[in-house]
């Protein structure tokens, strides 16, 4: 039962009679014998009727499609299965494969679009009713490697379709012409079929007594013709002549053509929102009809259906768990769990663009532990999870209608489509997903038997075939294709979107059928001369279907100059020269805001009781380093998300390294014991120390860099110690005595826990305290108010060591940098004044310490304070991420110079 | 107006017969020869898609074929013609509209039969029309920006690490190579993939390592003898004195030396290098005076005397030879096979890798759909088919291209050149033997303007061109000198200037051109002197030429006589603090691309409410969004949300705000904007998918009062140009995603105002074609950030005497100061050639100018102490600057050095929006209303099918016993079409049967309603009813007047039996409730058909039972 108001959208005219005597009309497509079948029904309510035949109009397709279901109920015709166009997708899809497979001269990138061609050409040649089996024809198809491809293709189709006893559309039209002279008696009225295709025309003859035909075109439009300084303006225009028409005369029809549909809806939809108010609360109530709606896959509630079946795979993107993770339509609500803040860290620190399943169990087991209570959401997420995993779907190998009662499981599972308060589109696009499992069922007799992955494959592609046409109202302003709008008939047209080297459409011959053929045979957009006839009679029945038609073009497409249509060639253009203007709203708020500046430097001290401060000695560092970060970071622990990268991460490889000199030096102990060894020994020894760091990586770390990660790290390390032991050879006699030794200090009333890289005494009992680094390290990194790296003075004045020095453990650059009282030392200089930068020349170790502990003081001192202004050292945002909470940027003056690259991005 | 000099060659140009490579030097008009050229051919071909023209960017095309039209559409209508240049013009477009009558073309209606495109047009054209030959299969579309292709392709080729594949272990001396940092690699490999059209083909050849390395050797040995060869000649007129003391000062070191002067070629360059050395110091400049440890001791009078008479040979090669020293430079580069083991091995194991990447790169395009622009011309290539087995691409076009131009020839890389290469085969032999309608080929550029090496442009291939043609096809030269553009102070100027700028005569391998001289033709305007050069120095130089340059700016922009005013510089940074200056002096100016989006404040907002929207479980963006304007919580407040609590944990922002559970105890004004800011949001977290994407940020932000929070008005235009950002993710299925969009916004800049506003500010590149009245060049001397170094360099080597080879050399991290190996070498020739390309900037930014040009600089004083310096040190190599130096420093005006007292703000206030908007209303939940999910496909199936049956059985004549084979195959056929298939085709054929046969069984009801001899009998009675406003169609299964009775019967099948435990009767009250409105829809229906009294019933066909609902009864 299908609703329809009485739209009083078309004059029947002429087409009154034939219909009331019964004589048959047919359309070009079915959207035009709606329009004709509604015009009908007003009629006879005009009459007082209450119940009638409904009137006798459909699209040609649907006619001949039923002419041959029922000479094959009639018995006049074998029974075959008729095919789907998704259907001969399938079939089309495999026949490539299977040839691309035999002979490997060639490999497609887009087999999709490759069977879509294939496909248009085999109907090409049967509406044009070219029997592709001669001889003649077949070596012209020879002559070209493309064509000749296609013909291969063309004939391992037709034997499969032979072999299963399949046929397509066109098929059922070729079979129809052989039917005796069969004629359902009736009149039949072709209405605005300007050209039906010869297999068409030959269908008509044996199947019409009659055949007229009728243009629904009378009369002939006003015209005026715009032009615009681009398409964003254009579109603003059309959506306010759109609105302010229908506010002035309700009842008037307008229609809006766009010729790039695709291209342009999105941004016509949003003008016309904005034009008619409907942004806000009264969304719904836009009263604009589109005809062409989203693809199923595109629809929110089928997207993620298609994710939670993603979940069954190995492996997910990211940025679909993430959408996942904020769906309505599955249940619990997985991002109000109070720990999705923790396991989002988890799976931004990884840094992979795919997550693993296995590894998205192993974070959500290691969260569940912390958790407690069972209700959580992510909790019962890993209940789902792990049972999905329980089914086992990848050793399946089924029929899809078999897959498709196993994905319906698993979708209850996820308790899809959730709570259950859809909005009307919602309810009919689930609607639309039960009938898609419908069709995708109807593959059992193409595809058979697949695996998981194929069949997922399979899901998608039947997704992408099918729109979720929504059943909306009738509405007065209707936006329409080109060729949707043949035959209709509103009070005003616009057209928009006329350059000139796209109305009319560049011809596009299809590559696998030679052109001369498609020329002398007219196959569709074939040549230009087709493209203009084809564009001239739609243009036709525009004029022809409206009081007044505007048509308009944008001057200026990504910056290269448009002309206009051949259409509109040596006419009167009006040239617009409004941009796309800012909305109002948007300008009166600007107007009316009362913006104030305050400073908010100072956060609440750290606790009295909190007596350890955590994180060591990073603390001075991020206070040095700009007071608004420490706090953020150290008290509020806020940090970015990571940033995708592949291997080690920095800081893992900064750990290995620091756990493999500990080992080392552990086991040796000093320079005597190292002077003894051979290099045998020696090699020995490094090879244990770095096993022993590697044996130490935790597992989730193994699992996600692999193994094979870990040994190339573990040659690097190697060879990196090697050259390192070469350069402590090369100093005199010393000790190791402490090695990662934690050791407590209290700075400024807090305590904190340092842990000591290295200390070394040397013969006359002085040590030296030392700190490996990967990085480039620089001595003027301790000078200054604020020390970028204040952890080595800290240790020196904890351990009260004679002198403090970076231990630079880089490929090519091992050396020893550092500063203290005792000179002769390999890369440490006693000259202070010098490497700290300082004016005051009797600069002594003591000046320095007392100087150091001084700005440590105060820095720990301002932190505790809870100082938390924004004031970075230069370069200390470019590692940070917190822009966007301290606003840096909002208050930074203008035009900082910023450096750039050399190549200066120029015109395309 | 000065006479136009070159209209010889002008018309010559336009003769269809012949081929011409046409120099083209800046504001040639070459847009105008090129179109009357694309008119002239029109005649001589059948069809007007046989022309092809070949423009390097679109808007270059589209501006060409516009202007093609236009003369068309004026011949045809005879409008009036100005000048003589226009009427030759007017004549070519009649010519061809005749012709075109002639030939039954539809000109020029037809714009898309003018075959005017770019390059990557031309080949996404081919690649379609052959999707198996270029392995396309179809159209993909081209992404400008494809780094993401490339990231994902370096990952698929990470995944093998460790594998069993051969390249495995390549891959593994490379990561170890890399110190195992596998980011470092990943960002090399995928820069490498965005050029991998110029190493492919040479890594193809690296498969045998050792053949290649002995190609390698050779090819190194040709390229040192030819270098050799050059200094040797150039040494000539004083090597007969040079060398005796050379020999003298290496015998007091000890270095035996061949008496004779030694052979140019690699085994002697030790040798050559030691000459060198005595006569250049280490930085390269020529020696001013040598001692003893040259080997010039001044002990005796003899060596005394030795060593006067070499200085005295110095001084002499310094007068008479000034660029000897550049040319002996490049010894110290010339490479020596011996330190190039490792790096070679290097270069074995890339061989390996690069093809497999190669591979996982071609799975990316596959999987994603789209493909890079090199892909494209990839494709184009391979459809054309290489020279043994050529596509007959006049069978495949239907028609046969008969004349090709291309325009800025200069800047094509040698992809694009190939491509001409295999378009114009046979050209030749085709022109013997058919001399009266030869295909042509006309090629213009202008070497001096080739500034695009950045994008593999490679300038020695317009000169290549010009030498050996294509095919054998050879242009005759043709060189344009008129400039149209600038006047004539201002082209003296760049003639004089230029000319020793520029080298006395083109070398491919050094990718150097000559320079051409131009003759003015617009005369000397006013007084003002044309060119003025200024120079500014000290700290604050950078700000104080700025604020002079913005002061003239601002008397410029009163002066009416100059109609544009640009300010040009090398990179954005170079214009910043002139913009900063412009902004702060309130001068408006359209600025192309000078703001990046991602650091507009409005923006840096939007980014945080869509993350925060996309992750609730982002503490960050959550505590973020409650610091912007619309809520500017104070830190406290905000301690009080985010710090951990006893146990160390931290509670999720999100889910206290869009819960609603603020905690109490926060500030009044703090819960106040809290209680504001969890209203707007928890609106918007429950509308999330019911909007499209950029509507329901947009609403959520207006709700926040983003609009009213922005700092100034213009930044609305950063917030709209962020929105359709928003609506092209929608459009691409890429949906909410920050990652994706963060990109974006790095990427994109703000928009700059109308390209028609009177003071422009661009980069150079981006003013290529443009002209302004006054020019100005601002921080010459500013220096540029050197790229990494390469991981692989490689260079095509092309000896004088046709000897070719390829270089192909891996970052080894030697410094080559000590074993200059050959990637050092080709280090160098790379920088010496960006060197040149810097001078043609430079070039490019001058010839802009048509009636003034200012050059200004800031340069470091020998002696800072000065108020107004006179000695300079030299800029750096790279600089602008530095190829005009000599001229800059005799004609500069030098401005006394200032302090500024410079404004920096150093505050960092916040902003609070303090009248924010009302909270919205929250929406109000919707009822539960989930439709029927169950898979009852089956039953559905079987119902449709017993229908149909039944509808024929009523039709038919007499009632068959039981359903005959015939219909049953029927029946069977039709449910294959609804998809059944196997076991589940069996079980629902079985049901049907059971359905009909039990109906047909049914003597007292089955086959009394099933009798077609019943009054007004028919099946599937379609019919519309009128209710109201409505009109409903409906369609009654069966419907007859009974022949006994009259009365008349509606009843409907229903194939449905009583679930397992459901009795009959309370089955049959169920299904009679639900299909009662329907039924009575039917019965009010029929009512108009006729008197009879109306009887509605259901048939439960799998029953054979009769439910009449009598209430229904009129
Ligand atoms: S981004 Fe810069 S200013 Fe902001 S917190 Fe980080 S270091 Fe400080």
């Amino acid at each position: 039962m299908s609703r329809g108001e009485f739209s009083s959208q078309f004059e029947l005219g002429a087409l009154e009679a034939p219909l009331a005597e019964g004589s048959l009309l047919l359309t070009p497509n079915q959207r035009l014998a709606r329009v004709i079948k509604a015009a009908w029904d007003r009629r006879q309510a005009g009459k007082g009727l209450s119940a009638w035949k409904p009137a006798t109009v459909q699209s040609l397709d649907n006619w001949l499609a039923e002419a041959w279901r029922s000479a094959v109920a009639r018995g006049e015709l074998p029974g075959r299965l008729r095919l789907s166009s998704l259907q001969a997708r399938e079939i089309w899809l495999r026949v490539i494969a299977r040839d691309s497979e035999s002979n490997s001269h060639y490999s497609l990138l887009q087999t999709g679009s490759a069977a879509d061609l294939a496909a248009a050409a085999r109907d090409s040649l049967l509406h044009a009713r070219l029997d592709y089996r001669t001889a003649a024809m077949r070596s012209e198809f020879q002559l070209d490697t493309d064509c000749g491809t296609f013909l291969r293709w063309l004939d391992a189709f037709d034997d499969e379709l032979a072999r299963a006893g399949r046929v397509t559309a066109a098929d059922c039209l070729s079979a129809l012409t052989e039917l005796s002279a069969a004629c359902t008696g009736a009149g039949v009225i072709l209405v605005d079929l300007e050209a039906p295709t010869p297999l068409e025309r030959a269908c008509l003859e044996v199947l019409a007594a009659t055949v007229s035909s009728h243009s629904t075109a009378s009369g002939q439009a006003e015209t005026r013709y715009l032009s615009f300084p681009d398409r964003p303006a254009e579109l603003a225009a059309v959506a306010d002549w759109a609105a302010s028409a229908q506010r002035e005369r309700p009842a008037e029809r307008l229609g809006i053509i766009l010729r790039d549909m695709q291209g342009d809806r999105a941004r016509l939809e949003y003008e016309l929102r904005r034009a008619f108010d409907c942004l806000g609360d009264n969304y719904t109530a836009l009263p604009v009809n589109f005809s062409t709606a989203l693809r199923l896959d595109q629809v929110p509630v089928v997207r993620d259906a298609l994710h939670m079946l993603g979940c069954c795979q190995r492996e997910i993107p990211l940025a679909s768990l993430c959408s996942l993770f904020r769906s309505r339509f599955c249940l619990p609500e997985f991002a109000l769990d109070p720990s999705m803040p923790v396991l989002l860290g988890k799976l931004f620190a990884d840094g992979r663009e795919q997550v693993e399943l296995s590894r998205l169990r192993f974070q959500l087991a290691g969260l569940a532990a912390a958790e407690g209570p069972d209700a959580a959401p992510l909790a019962r997420l890993a209940q789902t999870l792990t049972s999905l995993r329980s089914r086992r779907l990848h050793a399946l190998r089924q029929s899809p209608s078999a897959w498709a009662d196993t994905f319906s499981g698993v979708l209850e599972l996820w308790q899809w489509p959730g709570s259950g308060a859809l909005d009307s589109l919602e309810y009919q696009q689930v609607e639309s997903w039960y009938r898609l499992l419908d069709v995708y069922s109807g593959m059992d007799g193409i595809s058979g038997e697949i695996d998981l992955d194929e069949a997922l494959a399979l899901l998608a592609r039947c997704c992408r075939a099918q729109s979720s046409q929504p059943k909306t109202p009738d509405s007065p302003v209707q936006v329409l294709g080109p060729l949707e709008a043949a035959g209709l008939q509103f009070e005003q047209i616009w057209i928009c979107g006329l350059e000139g080297s796209q109305w009319p459409e560049p011809p596009r011959p299809n590559p696998f059928v030679p052109q001369r053929l498609q020329r002398q045979h007219r196959m569709p957009h074939a040549s230009s001369e087709q493209q203009w006839e084809y564009a001239e009679s739609l243009w036709q029945q525009y004029l022809g279907g409206c009081r007044l038609l505007q048509a308009s073009y944008a001057r200026q497409l990504d910056n290269a100059p448009q002309l206009p249509s051949p259409f509109l060639q040596g006419e009167v253009i009006e040239s617009d020269a409004r941009r796309a203007a800012l909305p109002l709203p948007w300008l009166k708020a600007v107007e009316t805001a009362s913006l104030e500046f305050f400073e908010d430097d100072m956060a609440p001290p750290v606790p009295a009781n909190e007596q350890a401060l955590p994180g060591g000695s990073g603390v001075l560092r991020d206070q040095a380093a700009c007071p608004f970060r420490a706090y953020a970071s150290r008290r509020l622990g806020v940090e970015a998300l990571g940033e995708p990268r592949a291997g080690l991460s920095p800081q893992d490889r900064g750990n290995l390294l620091h756990a493999a000199l500990q080992a080392l030096w552990s086991a040796l102990g000093g320079s005597r014991e190292l002077a003894m060894l051979d290099r045998q020994q020696r090699e020995q020894h490094i090879e244990s120390a770095v096993r022993a760091a590697i044996d130490a990586v935790p597992e989730s770390l193994r699992i996600l860099v692999g193994m094979h990660c870990l040994q190339l790290e573990s040659r690097r390390l190697e060879t990196l110690l090697d050259e390192w032991l070469a350069l402590e050879t090369g100093r005199g006699e010393f000790t190791v005595e402490a090695n990662e030794a934690p050791c407590q200090f209290t700075l400024a009333g807090k305590q904190l826990t340092l842990r000591v890289d290295r200390v070394d005494r040397l013969e006359d009992g002085s040590r030296i305290v030392v700190d490996y680094k990967s990085s480039k390290c620089r001595v003027m990194d301790w000078s200054g108010e604020r020390p970028k790296e204040p952890q080595l003075p800290l240790y020196g004045i904890a351990t009260g060591a004679g002198a403090i020095a970076f231990a630079q453990v880089r490929a090519r650059e091992c050396k020893f940098l550092g500063v203290g009282e005792l000179g002769g030392l390999p890369g440490i200089s006693d000259d202070l004044p010098k490497a700290l930068g300082s004016e005051d020349p009797e600069l002594d170790w003591e000046g320095v310490k007392s100087r150091w502990s001084d700005s440590l003081e105060q820095l720990m001192q301002e932190f505790i304070a809870g100082e938390a202004r924004v004031d970075p050292q230069t370069s200390a945002c470019d590692f940070c991420g917190l822009q966007s909470l301290c606003r840096v940027e909002a208050s930074a003056h203008p035009g900082s110079a910023l450096e750039e690259s050399m190549e200066g991005e120029a015109g395309e | 107006m000065n006479s136009v000099a070159d209209t010889v060659q002008r018309a010559e140009a336009l003769d269809v017969t012949r081929s011409f490579r046409v120099t083209a030097p800046a504001g040639s008009g070459k847009t105008e020869l090129l179109i009357q050229r694309f008119l002239a051919l029109l005649p001589s071909v059948q069809r007007p898609e046989q022309v092809l023209a070949i423009t390097f960017t679109r808007k270059a095309a589209a501006e060409m074929l516009e202007r093609v039209v236009a003369a068309l559409w004026d011949a045809r209508a005879e409008t009036p013609v100005a000048s003589p240049h226009q009427q030759r013009t007017r004549e070519l477009a009649s010519a061809a509209l005749q012709h075109g009558r002639s030939c039954g073309w539809e000109m020029p209606r037809d714009i898309a039969r003018f075959n005017i495109r770019t390059i990557d047009g031309f080949c996404s054209s081919l690649a379609r029309q052959m999707p198996v030959a270029s392995g396309f299969g179809g159209s993909a579309n081209a992404q400008d920006d494809a780094q993401a292709l490339y990231r994902e392709a370096v990952a698929g080729l990470f995944s093998l690490v460790g594998s069993r594949r051969a390249e495995a272990d390549d891959l593994d001396s490379l990561l170890l190579h890399f110190d195992n940092n596998w980011e470092q690699l990943a960002d090399l490999l995928s820069a490498m993939l965005g050029k991998r059209e110029q190493w492919m083909e040479y890594v193809e050849a690296g498969r045998d390592a050792s053949g290649a390395e002995q190609r390698l050797i050779s090819t190194v040995k040709m390229l040192v003898g030819e270098e050799l060869e050059e200094v040797h000649s150039a040494l000539e007129p004083w090597l007969s004195r040079l060398y005796p003391l050379f020999r003298y000062a290496q015998g007091n070191l000890e270095n035996d030396v061949p008496s004779s002067c030694p052979a140019q070629n690699a085994e002697n360059l030790e040798l050559w290098r030691a000459l060198g050395k005595t006569l250049l110091t280490a930085s390269g400049g020529l020696r001013k005076r040598v001692d003893k440890r040259d080997g010039f001791p001044a002990n005796s009078a003899d060596e005394k005397r030795q060593k006067e008479a070499f200085t005295a040979l110095l001084d002499e090669i310094r007068e008479e030879a000034p660029e000897l020293p550049q040319q002996l430079k490049r010894l110290f580069w010339l490479p020596s096979m011996s330190g190039n083991s490792e790096s070679w091995r290097l270069v074995v194991h890339l061989s390996r890798v690069l093809p497999l990447l190669y591979a996982c790169l071609l799975l990316v395009f596959t999987r994603r759909g789209a493909v890079d622009h090199t892909q494209v011309a990839v494709a184009a290539l391979e459809a054309l088919g290489d020279d043994d087995a050529p596509t007959d691409l006049a069978l495949r076009l239907d028609y046969q291209i008969a004349h090709i131009l291309v325009d800025e020839f200069q800047d094509t890389a040698n992809l694009q050149y190939r491509l001409i290469e295999r378009l114009t085969r046979g050209w030749p032999q085709h022109n013997h033997e058919q001399p009266l309608s030869p295909r042509t080929l006309l090629i213009v550029g202008d070497g001096m303007q080739s500034i695009y090496g950045f994008r593999n442009a490679n300038v020695g291939l317009f000169h290549q061109a010009g030498e050996r043609g294509f095919n054998g096809l050879v242009p005759e030269a043709l060189a344009l000198q008129c400039n149209f553009r600038s006047r004539e102070p201002i082209v003296d100027w760049v003639n004089a200037t230029f000319a020793d700028v520029f080298p006395a005569e083109g070398d491919l391998r050094r990718g150097t051109v000559a320079f051409t001289a131009a003759t003015a033709v617009k005369p000397p305007h006013e007084a003002a002197p044309a060119v003025e050069m200024q120079a500014f120095h000290g700290e604050d130089g950078a700000a104080q030429e700025a604020r002079w340059l913005v002061t003239q700016i601002a008397t410029g922009m009163a002066d009416p006589s100059l109609e544009s005013i640009a300010v040009l510089g090398r990179t954005r940074g170079h214009l910043a603090p002139l913009v900063a200056e412009l902004r702060r002096r309130g001068i408006p100016f359209a600025a192309q691309d000078m703001d990046p989006l991602g650091k507009s404040p409005v923006v840096i907002d939007l980014m945080t409410l869509c993350r925060a929207l996309a992750n609730p479980g982002d503490r960050l963006a959550w505590l973020a969004l409650m610091r912007a304007p619309w809520c500017a919580l104070r830190l406290a407040d905000m301690h009080l949300l985010a710090v951990a609590d006893a146990s160390g944990r931290r509670p999720s922002p999100a889910a206290l705000v869009l819960s609603g559970t603020v905690p109490q105890d926060l500030s009044e004004a703090g819960s106040r904007a809290m209680a504001r800011l969890s209203q707007c949001m928890r609106r918007a977290w429950q509308k999330r998918d019911q909007l499209a994407l950029r509507v329901w940020v947009e609403q959520c932000w207006e709700d926040l009062g983003g609009p009213a929070s922005v700092a100034e008005a213009e930044q609305l235009q950063d917030a709209q140009h962020f929105f359709a950002l928003l609506e092209k993710a929608e459009q691409q299925d890429i949906g909410l995603d920050p990652v994706w969009l963060q990109q974006q916004v790095d990427k994109l800049y703000a928009p700059g105002g109308s390209p028609e506003a009177k003071l422009q500010v661009m980069t150079l590149h981006r003013a290529k074609g443009l002209e302004f009245d006054w020019v100005i060049m601002p921080a010459l001397a500013r220096g540029q950030r050197s790229d990494r170094r390469q991981i692989l360099l490689w260079d095509e080597f092309n000896g004088r005497d046709g000897g070719h080879g390829f270089l192909l050399a891996a970052n080894d991290h030697s410094d080559g100061k000590s074993e200059p190996g050959l990637y050092h070498y080709l280090q160098e020739t790379r920088k010496e050639k960006a060197r040149h390309e810097t001078a043609r900037l430079l070039y490019v930014g001058t010839t802009r100018a048509i009636s003034r040009l200012t050059l200004s600089a800031c340069l470091k004083p020998e002696d800072p102490e000065e108020e107004i310096p006179t000695q300079f040190r030299d800029p750096g190599e790279g600089t602008l600057l530095a190829p005009i130096w000599p001229r800059f420093r005799r004609d500069m005006t030098v401005h006394p050095g200032q302090r500024l007292e410079l404004s920096s703000s150093s505050g960092r206030s916040l902003r609070v929006l303090r009248n924010p908007p009302p909270a919205p209303a929250l929406p109000e939940p919707g009822a539960v209303n989930l439709p029927d999910g169950r898979n009852n496909r089956l039953e559905r199936h079987v119902g449709t099918v017993s229908h149909l049956l039944l509808e024929h059985l009523s039709a038919a004549a007499e009632l068959p016993q039981t359903l005959p084979p015939g219909m049953l195959n029927y029946g069977r056929s039709q449910l294959a079409q609804l998809g059944l298939a196997g076991g589940l085709l069996e079980e629902a054929v079985a049901l049907v049967s059971e359905n009909v046969n039990t109906t047909l069984a049914d003597r007292e009801h089955g086959r009394w309603l099933l009798d077609s001899t019943h009054r007004e009998s028919s099946a599937e009675l379609a019919l519309t009813w009128r209710r109201g406003e409505e009109a409903r169609d409906i369609v009654i299964d069966r419907t007859f007047v009974d022949r006994e009775s009259g009365e008349r019967w509606v009843i409907d099948y229903k194939s449905s039996i009583p679930p397992a435990e459901q009795s009959l009767e309370t089955f049959l009250a169920a299904e009679s409730a639900k299909y009662l409105e329907q039924l009575t829809a039917y019965r009010d229906c029929l009512a108009s058909l006729g008197p009879q009294p109306l009887r509605c019933a259901l048939y439960f066909t799998r029953l054979g039972l009769l439910h009449r609902l009598a209430e229904l009864d009129t």
